[in-house]
């Protein structure tokens, strides 16, 4: 092995990259798959059950709209200046997070679900709020990927200030 | 003037480092969260982001201590460089596409991908091409050359 050729080096640097990031992943307590498995599914209505399997589940546009006509409580992970623009009606929006959890709290009843929405598809911020939730100990999320753009899209009702 | 050129790039090349290791630690401390932060640029096939949130903050924490101490620099500057690019090129195709998520560069918390991000990764990318084209190799712990001595 010659130590001064820089290609050398750079397989040097990944050789002992990869042996510590397997060994570490393999050791820890919150150790990951190598391949991301994705959201669980709610694929009909039928699935929608308060004793199902807890955590964070994705769903449809159809579902969401059911949810919704359930009065179901709807989280907005957008930032406070686009809820103020318009959001789904009833939902919430906080810039705050203990706030919102808070508010969470005050308003569902034992583990009851409630379901997390952002822009579209490409956000992250209701996947990223969705696991902040779930970390503070809500179990029943379920995520609407197609968000906002979806929901308008769909020509449902929206809330105007 | 030699001298003070010297340690210029020694400061440069303590600065990348810096960042490298001090962005890895947010990193492997969290693997999860950064794997969602890479599915956010939706570019990873086969559910791979978890892959390179396993690998990738390791990779950074190397190259970034190796910079600071010395050690294969032109190795580590290499891979700096070749990552900057890499994350600027995710950076661009995100803001073509016109997502708003956080950049997951876990400098600061929460920031956007934006113009700024490139600006700031382009700026490292100099620091780069000058450490990696020094004259002379003053303040390398390993490998030694008959340079390191001057």
């Amino acid at each position: 092995m010659n130590y001064s050729n820089s290609i050398h080096q750079v397989g040097i640097f990944i050789f002992i990259s990869l042996i510590f990031s397997i060994s570490t992943n393999f050791f820890r307590s919150d150790s990951i798959d190598y391949i991301s498995k994705g959201f669980d599914k709610v694929e009909s209505l039928d699935d929608l059950n308060l004793n199902s399997e807890e955590g964070i589940k994705e769903v449809s546009f159809e579902i969401a709209q059911n949810l919704f006509e359930k009065e179901t409580l709807f989280i907005d992970a957008r930032a406070k200046e686009y809820y103020l623009d318009g959001h789904i009606p009833g939902a919430i929006c906080f810039d705050d997070f203990d706030s919102l959890s808070n508010e969470i709290d005050n308003r569902i009843q034992n583990n009851e679900f409630f379901v997390v929405y952002c822009s579209d598809d490409d956000c992250g911020s209701s996947e990223e709020l969705s696991y902040q939730l779930l970390d503070e100990g809500f179990t029943n999320i379920y995520l609407f990927k197609g968000g906002w753009k979806q929901w308008t899209d769909n020509s449902m009702p929206i809330q105007q200030p | 003037m030699n001298y003070l050129k010297n340690y210029s790039i020694v400061i440069l090349r303590i600065i990348v480092g810096s960042i490298f290791l001090w962005t890895s630690l947010t990193k492997i401390i969290d693997p999860s969260k950064f794997a969602r932060e890479i599915s956010n640029y939706h570019v990873m096939p086969f559910g791979l982001e978890n892959t390179v949130a396993i690998f990738l903050p390791w990779l950074e924490f190397f190259i970034g201590s190796a910079l600071i101490l010395g050690i294969m620099v032109d190795g580590s500057i290499i891979i700096c460089s070749a990552l900057l690019i890499m994350f600027n090129l995710l950076v661009a195709q995100a803001m073509i596409r016109g997502f708003n998520i956080e950049c997951g560069c876990g400098l600061k918390e929460g920031q956007l991908v934006g113009s700024q991000k490139l600006i700031e990764n382009f700026t490292f990318l100099g620091f780069c091409v000058l450490v990696y084209f020094r004259q002379n190799k003053f303040l390398e712990i390993f490998p030694k050359t008959e340079l390191s001595d001057k």
